[in-house]
């Protein structure tokens, strides 16, 4: 076992609030950012789905000094990357430059957060683009099922609905509504700034503290906490495809709560290891029914579903999906001791490939951010699994796939059918 | 030029050397985490499958991972999991390579598991069964993506002649009809040290590297490969295919015919195919999506590969718009590039296609691949190396000649999907 270098991650605060975490390293000249924003989708009015969505993506349209283009322009020339990612919770502004254009990209950032000017004729352009990919998300059955699997599991809950909205969801949206929610959710005390790279910490820090300290703060809603249900949900999407497409899952758990990591580590054995997986074994390679055949527990800070998937031609269906539930339910039933030690070796040995790249880094130190997993998490994880018995990852288990089930089927197949599935035993 | 002094003497810290049985290893040096990526790369991809039985090289990769006279199925996977590795494999037209990222402590590990997969596969019938039908499901999954179903589809009918016209994942009836007979003696042709490349990068001492490669893989004949090139006839006119699956996004693809990466066009065509299609402000992207709101996306792909093959140009279709149309405006928009570049769109252009190359640096195993394919598809390593400066060199001439000789309004695959 390699001993893991104590990190030398900065982090500081500014008065309003804000978050910043710098990982120096000289390996490369460049730099990696990450600015979180706690304004995901769940944030999202109950009649206006897709705002946040919106609004991250028109902060570049439009910022003082600079239209859309400009922006774009002056980026490119610095050689930069700059990209959005909105998820259910939280939303990014990623970027990556060249160090000695590092000042350069911070302000834009910083203009991209404090100062967009959402120009109306920008957002009209917008949401053309915003449907085109809705329509693109139902022509493709992974989209098509995942965005299901959520509406079914979380139903009016503000997780349940797809992050870019819907067509007539969206449609109603002004520029007024965009205010309102920048106004109301980019707050500096519900944001961090994530910086790994070749850079001189003493410079970026007066930076941050010039550039985003006199970003006001205020008082912001909370969500309220996903309900729990016992049964089992279903939703069947008939399409003419040559296979069907199985997600079967439920609420999972917060990242925040202390079994997250035993389950994980119990989904590792379940279907989160690739081929050696329980699921992959008894589906793919056991009998041959799916290429893919696997299960994740995503993390959130409120409860992010357990989902296991799996396609397979129509015939097999009632087949794979058979497996997939007698499996979870054996999970549940117990795991042996060896199958523990190896997931514990594995992510014992793992460990340093997650932070081989900057990439890897800043997305660490976000996960260290939103969960407040604490500075010196990397070196607490040989501990971390080293103390998650048998017991702990079998305890984690049950309470988590003891929840109600949501099935979601994409496929040539009817409800009738799917309900007919359900019913087989072995 | 921003990139001019960085790019002109550029050199990877990479060291090379032969094994006496012909195989090549190259060893790239990054000791800032304590990672090894190592790869092996066979100079064998669908390019050579025989006719008949597409999807050979793809199923072969499937298989390699079910057993040898020591191993048993599933072992490779436990083994290098249990020692917190990750691994996979992945083929091409030209390659079928395998990886495993470890710990550098662990790292022989890969390097042993694959002098034994180089010559001791089993490919049990039984095993083959199980796996086709994993295969098929494999390819099911492409055929029910709107866009891969339109570029196989495209590929078909864009080449006479060249194996490029098939899928990697072959035929469905192909590889319907794969035999363990067509497996093992392509096993027993491709699968040597003299037909394969070696990739350490990470964390190791070359001079260590080199006694470790020559352990594991020193007592392994060499057999040279000779590998033919089929010449694909010049493209006479325009050729279209069209499919309905009831799709609420259309999705419109022009293919040209493009050089290889080897061919000097190749860097010019490559600042033309960014001009075109690349980000927010290349001219479909402002002409098609931002002004005129025809298409809701647009792309394009260069297909940077070791012959002659079909690049494209696509956009997802805004409700309303006609395909003849849109076809159309992009066809104008091709146009304009032979007759105008603007230095200004030159520069940012080239900036972005150098700075990713210096990003493509962070981390092991993504350098890994980049030499693996370099050393495979271009022709070496040291075409990363002088990458950079030979984008720094196209003039604006050079990519108006290339846009005029390779993207004629004539001379293009026309596929929809709808």
């Amino acid at each position: 076992m390699i001993a893991i270098l104590l990190i030398s991650v900065i982090h500081g605060e500014l008065e309003n609030g804000l978050d910043y975490y710098l990982w120096p390293e000289h390996k490369i000249p460049m730099v990696e950012i990450r600015f979180i924003i706690e304004s995901g989708s769940i944030y999202d009015p109950d009649s206006l789905w897709g705002l946040a969505y919106l609004t991250h993506r028109m902060l570049e349209r439009g910022v003082e000094g600079y239209s859309y283009l400009e922006l774009r322009n002056e980026v490119e020339r610095l050689g930069a990357r700059l990209s959005f990612r909105t998820g259910r919770e939280y939303l990014l502004i990623q970027s990556r430059c060249l160090s000695r254009n590092l000042d350069k990209m911070l302000k834009l950032i910083a203009l991209l957060i404090l100062k967009p000017t959402f120009p109306e004729s920008e957002l009209e352009k917008l949401k053309t683009e915003v449907y085109g990919q809705i329509k693109s998300q139902d022509d493709d059955p992974f989209m098509l099922g995942f965005n299901q699997f959520y509406r079914t599991l979380y139903q009016s809950h503000p997780l349940g609905h797809r992050v870019q909205g819907e067509e007539e969801t969206i449609q109603p949206i002004q520029r007024q509504d965009l205010l309102s929610h920048y106004n109301e959710n980019y707050l500096p005390d519900r944001s961090a700034l994530v910086m790994v790279g070749d850079f001189d910490t003493t410079a970026v820090k007066s930076a941050i503290d010039i550039l985003f300290g006199n970003w006001l703060s205020k008082e912001r809603k909370n969500i309220e906490k996903t309900k729990t249900f016992d049964s089992l949900r279903l939703a069947v999407v008939y399409r003419d495809l040559s296979q069907v497409y199985i997600f079967y899952g439920n609420q999972g758990i917060s990242r925040l709560d202390s079994r997250f990591f035993p389950t994980r580590i119990g989904n590792f054995i379940l279907g989160g290891s690739g081929l050696t997986s329980r699921i992959a074994t008894r589906i793919r390679e056991e009998a041959g029914l799916a290429y893919i055949a696997s299960s994740w527990v995503r993390s959130g800070i409120y409860d992010h579903p357990f989902i296991a998937m799996v396609q397979t031609k129509v015939d097999s269906g009632v087949a794979a999906f058979r497996r997939l539930k007698e499996e979870i339910e054996c999970a549940m039933a117990g795991i042996s001791t060896e199958e523990i030690e190896r997931a514990r070796s594995y992510y014992l040995g793992h460990l340093p490939l997650t932070y081989d790249t900057y990439r890897e880094r800043a997305d660490i130190l976000v996960a260290i951010h939103r969960f407040d997993l604490g500075l010196d998490y990397l070196d607490r994880v040989p501990d971390m699994v080293r103390s998650v018995g048998k017991k702990e990852v079998e305890s984690a288990l049950r309470d988590v796939l003891a929840q109600g089930f949501v099935l979601v089927v994409v496929g040539p197949v009817t409800e009738e059918e799917v309900r007919y599935w359900i019913s087989q035993r072995r | 030029m921003l990139f001019a002094l960085l790019v002109l003497q550029f050199r990877l810290p990479i060291t090379e050397f032969t094994l006496e049985n012909g195989l090549k290893v190259i060893v790239y040096e990054d000791h800032s985490t304590p990672v090894v990526s190592a790869q092996i790369w066979y100079r064998t991809g669908s390019y050579n499958d025989p006719l008949g039985k597409s999807g050979l090289s793809h199923f072969l990769e499937h298989m390699s991972f079910k057993g040898t006279e020591r191993y048993g199925p599933k072992d490779y996977d436990r083994i290098i999991q249990e020692n917190g590795g990750e691994e996979n494999a992945f083929t091409s037209h030209h390659y079928i390579a395998y990886f495993a990222n470890l710990s550098k402590d662990r790292y022989e590990l890969e390097l042993d598991l694959e002098a034994d997969r180089m010559v001791n596969l089993r490919l049990d019938s039984s095993e083959m069964e199980r796996e086709r039908m994993v295969v098929l499901e494999e390819l099911r999954l492409g055929e029910n993506d709107p866009f891969e179903l339109l570029w196989t589809q495209v590929r078909a009918i864009g080449f006479n002649h060249s194996p490029y016209q098939n899928p990697i994942i072959g035929w469905e009836k192909d590889v319907e009809g794969i035999n363990r007979r067509d497996m093992v003696s392509y096993y027993q042709r491709y699968f040597n040290p003299a037909n394969a490349v070696l990739v350490i990068a990470g964390d190791v001492d070359p001079v260590k590297a080199k006694e470790t490669a020559e352990r594991y893989f020193g007592r392994i004949k060499g057999r040279k490969v000779t590998q033919d090139s089929i010449i694909e006839p010049k493209p006479i006119g325009e050729r279209r295919v069209e499919i309905e699956r009831g799709l609420k996004n259309p999705i419109i693809m022009l293919g040209y015919h493009t050089p290889s990466v080897r061919n000097p066009d190749y860097y010019p065509l490559e600042i033309a195919f960014s001009i075109l299609g690349r980000g927010p402000l290349s001219r479909l992207y402002k002409n098609l999506v931002y002004e005129k709101r025809l298409a809701t996306r647009v792309g394009v792909y260069y297909d940077d590969n070791r012959y002659p093959g079909l690049s494209n140009f696509y956009a997802y279709v805004a409700p309303g718009v006609s395909i003849d149309s849109i076809k159309k405006e992009i066809i104008k928009t091709i146009e304009t590039i032979k007759d105008s570049v603007d230095p200004d769109e030159m520069e940012r252009v080239k900036n972005g296609i150098i700075s990713e190359f210096y990003y493509n640096q962070d981390g092991v195993y993504r350098m890994g691949i980049i030499i693996g394919w370099a050393e495979v598809v271009a022709g070496g390593y040291r075409f990363i190396e002088e990458f950079p400066a030979r984008i720094g060199k196209v003039t604006i001439d050079r990519v108006k000649d290339v846009a005029r000789k390779y993207l004629s309004q004539k001379k293009f695959v026309l596929g929809v999907i709808r």
